[in-house]
């Protein structure tokens, strides 16, 4: 299996105008396993598009948050509507007062910067992140992460990722 | 957003689960309508036949099951992600 390691780390000014180096640890613990995502259509949908000789529409850029308490990969609302899909799927969401029923969306979410391969997710939940004012677009849950080995190495400041 | 575009299907699937369950459970239902359009091993291979017999109109993709799963994001659920699902 080839692996991937993502090495967190981060360098900006302080108060006193003096460049601040934090630790790679300290920030992978505090902004969390974070990725560069670019989300596009499903190459089915880009297929169908350029048959009709339509171009299909650019990839949504932004960051992604591995989390491996979420059972489905989730995709910002937000993001869906700037690709023109159309759901392919409902599915029941928990939340603190009971379920609902979510729309999922066939995407497929490309690693740029990453020697991560494109990876299609047919029925990835809606959720709207960007109402939160979130800096993440996707959550990658459990359902995307079977595909891989992915080691949370906090003392290195890095994961691991084997795919 | 779109809630009402799978309705029917979403009827379909519900009012016809059991039929379903008896002929594939386990398996990826692709509905049109009020119509199922075949069963698949997995929802890649479901969401490309829709694609190749439908196009980018919408369709539904179901795996046949006694009760749907529920899907939980504990991030969202609690709050420690501050979204709405």
């Amino acid at each position: 299996m080839p692996l991937f390691e993502m090495q967190y780390g981060a360098k900006t000014q302080g108060a006193d105008g003096k460049p601040q180096v934090f630790s790679p640890a300290a920030v992978l613990q505090h902004v969390g396993p974070l990725l560069q995502v670019a989300v596009a259509v499903h190459p089915q949908h880009a297929e169908r598009l350029i048959t009709q000789g339509q171009q299909p529409p650019q990839a949504v850029t932004g960051l992604a948050l591995i989390d491996t308490g979420a059972s489905i990969t989730a995709v910002d609302e937000a993001v869906c509507r700037k690709l023109g899909l159309t759901p392919t799927s409902v599915v029941p969401m928990s939340h603190a007062g009971g379920s609902e029923q979510r729309n999922c969306y066939s995407i497929q979410i490309l690693f740029p910067g990453a020697p991560l391969p494109p990876m299609t997710m047919p029925l990835a939940a809606s959720c709207n992140l960007s109402a939160g004012l979130q800096p993440y677009i996707v959550l990658l849950g459990r359902n995307l992460l079977a595909r891989m080995k992915m080691v949370y190495n906090d003392p290195r400041g890095r994961i691991e990722i084997a795919f | 957003m779109d809630a009402k575009v799978l309705e029917s299907e979403m009827a379909y699937f519900n009012e016809h689960r059991k039929e379903l369950l008896a002929k594939a459970e386990g398996k990826f239902v692709l509905i049109k309508g009020d119509k199922e359009y075949g069963f698949y091993d997995d929802d890649e291979q479901a969401y490309k036949a829709g694609v190749e017999l439908f196009g980018l109109q919408p369709f539904l993709i179901k795996e046949v099951a006694v009760k749907d799963q529920i899907h939980e994001i504990p991030a969202l659920d609690l709050g420690l992600i501050h979204a709405s699902l």
